[in-house]
């Protein structure tokens, strides 16, 4: 390992090859399912479409930040969907009986969704519970709650609260300002942050991170808050684009974040990961299914396409780490 | 003659890192061929090809003088090609008889053979000269114990070729001498040898010949007769190595750390020790005597059922890692895979790891340019072969690794090290140089425990040394003055038996 041989002059193409295997195979396959998409279908190309598929992307990119986060530490959050589900029936029926109190009922909901994270995570840090099946046990549980709640879509959100949603700041829609904001503050917290080093160092090495000084439990626990809590605020923007509570509604985001943080490059084994990738995974997902419904694509194979896209992308990963 | 194996012109890089360039070795039939280098030779990655756990860039492999390719270790073991690792490859919850016969269990009707798989397994530990229960789980053995296991494993296969690396790095002195014995039978069947070891003393045992490798490439091959060990130092660090270990002189009377009356169930036994400042107080013993132990509970990552801690006469309690960095400790663990470092994340992360919160403002900004600034002089400081502080530290060498650790908790500024193997499995240019690092924090007034398994290297570093057997400390001796025999005699409890001279102050 001399340095000599660490220092050798690189050809252009060397570094163009350099380039390419540093960029995601995700942003790879992003870009060539727009120019697909955009090729097959004329209408995609619309300002319009854009738009859509973005508002219509922001639950899900919401509550995959959270996932993301988890699986950071190898973790994993099956009750994400519970959650939102829960929110939007929480939310929907009091605004419905209590218009004026917009702003307690949004607290309420994201207490549900802090409440929700704070009890998986003591549960999967201190009590070392396996978090697939605590969180898929929690999220049980938690739809049960919902269905007694509402048993079918009711509720209506208040006319303010749909802005949140359809709204814009000028030109720009809200949607798009909360992702951008969610995911800068977000990213700089990972990269930038001793609380961002130490959740990969924990994801990474476990018995490393703690005995380097880090509070291991801690950092898990706090992980699961911040899924709660951004499950509660999906769940908060799901409500104010539907309009209504809805206690299936949250039902898929479960599935789909786990998919898009796995298309992102996030390891199920912890420590690799970020969010970027992850976003560009929840905007495959979008669009894919964007594209399946303008074609008429049945829901049924919409759900064969997404599990097998989630295959490739655990392929992706197994023939990444082999080669190393 | 023709030689059983040959590699040539074999070439493997990483990303960064040439680790083989053009390596060509040839071996005969029944040899028994020494491997060294310093880490990050080549070594491992050598043996990783023969083996076919690792592709090669370039270069041809010739067994029996037919040209091979090992896609995989499978098809190799089907070669009779094997290696014994030093990393340990066994199944925990299995049993010692399940894991030796791994993969080749004896079945009858298509039911697993018990009584033929202990009794195989059994044969192959008598071989040794170790008497284990096959039936006991490998996760309740000790370290040395899982490296017998290891080398079982290896036996059982019958292999034409053998490798074995850093067979003894966990073993103590008899059982090393009974795998010399073994590795010489085999010899005298046939069977063909490749042995990396660190301790060039055990080569002119085993070996007949030695090839030497240096940064990924061939220095030569010599037979061992015509070396000395000086020789073989020369051809690895490619310079005279004079001082193996730094002079003392830096131990002071102050008493900076003290522990009294630490007790941990069934593992220690209500253990004392004082640190002074400037000192490097040695733990020695036979494996497994608790020094591991002591070692974690000092720093809180074992809580101890009794104890109490002083640091500058004034009493700590240290629950938890966190706390002991805290309150001013620091520790340098024995398992650098295991928890020393983050493997799979950089250079800069895990060197910034103990002390990211330092680099903070308000707990939430890294100050960039001070933390990077610490990264660089570290890897300057430590001559931390990397191709820059974003490589990751699963690439690097054993010793540059080791490197990052003792980097990673000199940031720490501890008023007390705890330091467990500190150089185990690394080669003899970086240990000398860690060796130095650990003497100069001494100087400034560090107090410096050391758990080491290695008589010299515990001869060599330390001002006192406290002996340990079975959770005790059964005998201080002068660092200066003592000499391996009163250590054994100390460690094994010879002294019932013998009341010859060089008798240690013994405390019970």
């Amino acid at each position: 390992m001399s340095k000599s041989s660490v220092d050798r002059p690189q050809s252009s193409t060397d570094s163009i090859r350099r380039l390419l295997t540093t960029i995601k195979p995700v942003y790879f396959a992003l870009v060539a399912l727009v120019i697909i998409s955009a090729i097959s279908e004329p209408s995609f190309a619309q300002l319009r479409t854009a738009r859509n598929i973005l508002v219509s992307s922001t639950a899900l990119a919401i509550v995959t930040v959270g996932q993301t986060a988890v699986m950071l530490v190898a973790g994993i959050d099956l009750s994400v969907g519970a959650v939102m589900s829960l929110v939007t029936a929480v939310s929907a029926l009091l605004m419905e009986s209590h218009p004026e109190m917009v702003g307690w009922i949004v607290l309420l909901c994201v207490g549900i969704g802090v409440l929700v994270g704070l009890i998986n995570g003591i549960l999967v840090s201190y009590l070392r519970m396996n978090p697939l099946i605590l969180t898929l046990a929690t999220g049980t549980a938690l739809q049960g709650v919902v269905l007694h709640i509402l048993y079918s879509p009711g509720g209506l959100v208040t006319r303010g609260f749909r802005e949140v949603s359809r709204g814009s700041l000028g030109p720009i829609p809200y949607p798009v300002i909360i992702l951008l904001v969610l995911y800068l503050v977000g990213s700089y917290i990972l990269k930038e942050t001793p609380y961002g080093l130490s959740v990969y160092a924990v994801g990474g090495n476990e018995n490393s991170a703690r005995l380097s000084g880090l509070r291991v439990n801690r950092i898990k626990l706090s992980l699961f808050v911040i899924s709660g809590f951004l499950a509660s605020c999906g769940g908060l923007f799901l409500a104010s684009r539907i309009g209504s509570g809805d206690p299936l509604s949250g039902d898929s985001f479960t599935m789909d974040s786990i998919a898009a943080a796995v298309l992102g490059g996030t390891n199920l084994f912890g420590g690799i990961g970020d969010l970027w990738g992850g976003l560009a995974g929840v905007f495959i997902i979008s669009i894919l299914s964007t594209m399946l419904n303008l074609n008429n694509v049945s829901s049924f194979y919409q759900w064969v396409i997404k599990g097998t896209i989630l295959i490739g992308a655990l392929a992706v990963e197994f023939f990444e780490t082999r080669s190393q | 003659m023709n030689p059983v194996f040959e590699m040539r012109h074999i070439s493997k890089s990483f990303p960064g890192v040439q680790a083989l360039d053009d390596v060509s070795i040839a071996v005969e039939k029944g040899e028994v061929r020494a491997l060294v280098g310093e880490n990050g030779a080549g070594k491992s990655t050598l043996i990783k090809i023969l083996t076919g756990a690792y592709s090669l860039d370039g270069g041809e492999i010739y067994l029996r003088g037919e040209k091979v390719h090992c896609g995989n270790p499978s098809e190799a073991l089907q070669l009779g090609v094997g290696a014994i690792y030093q990393e340990f490859n066994l199944v925990p919850h299995l049993t010692v008889a399940e894991n030796v016969m791994l993969g080749q269990v004896p079945s009858r009707l298509g039911r697993v053979d018990r009584s033929e798989m202990h009794r195989r397994a059994e044969e192959v530990l008598a071989r040794l000269g170790v008497s284990l229960d096959t039936r006991r789980k490998v996760i309740e053995l000790d370290v040395a114990q899982q490296q017998i296991v290891e080398i079982a494993r290896g036996l059982a296969r019958n292999l034409s070729i053998l490798i074995m690396d850093e067979p003894t790095a966990a073993l103590n002195e008899v059982e090393a001498q009974n795998l010399f014995r073994v590795v010489g039978q085999l010899q005298r069947q046939g069977v063909t040898v490749l042995y990396i070891s660190h301790r060039l003393n055990e080569i002119f045992v085993v070996a007949d010949s030695v090839t030497v490798l240096k940064d990924g490439k061939l220095v030569g091959t010599e037979l061992v007769s015509g070396l000395t060990e000086d020789e073989i130092v020369h051809m690895m660090i490619g310079r005279q190595l004079t001082d193996y270990y730094p002079p003392r002189g830096s131990a002071t009377d102050d008493v900076i750390f003290r522990a009294a009356n630490v007790s941990l169930k069934e593992k220690l036994h209500n253990v004392e020790l004082t640190l002074h400042k400037g000192e490097i107080l040695g733990i020695a013993g036979l494996e497994g005597q608790g020094q591991r132990e002591l070692a974690r509970v000092l720093f809180g990552d074992i809580p101890c059922d009794e104890g109490e801690f002083f640091l500058d006469g004034e009493r700590v309690r240290i629950g938890s890692p966190a706390r002991a960095i805290e309150t001013g400790l620091g520790f340098i663990s024995d398992d650098r895979k295991g928890d020393g470092l983050v493997l799979i994340r950089s250079v800069r992360e895990n060197i910034s790891l103990p002390t990211i919160d330092d680099y903070a403002v308000g707990g939430v900004i890294i100050k960039d340019r001070e933390e990077m600034k610490y990264v660089k002089r570290m890897i300057d400081q430590l001559d931390i072969r990397a191709s820059g502080h974003r490589q990751v530290v699963r690439y690097l060498s054993g010793g540059n690794q080791q490197k990052v650790v003792v980097a990673k908790w000199l940031g720490v500024n501890p008023r007390v090290l705890v330091v467990a193997e500190p150089t185990r499995g690394i080669d003899v240019g970086s240990k000398s140089e860690i060796h130095y690092i650990l003497r100069d924090l001494a100087r400034q007034g560090v107090g410096i425990l050391m758990v080491s398994s290695e008589m010299p290297e515990v001869l060599g570093m330390s001002d006192r040394i406290l002996v340990m057997r079975e959770g005790c400390v059964v005998a201080e001796l002068p660092g200066d003055t003592a000499t391996e025999e009163m250590i054994m005699t100390a460690a094994t409890n010879a002294h019932e038996s013998s009341s010859n001279g060089a008798k240690p102050e013994l405390r019970d």
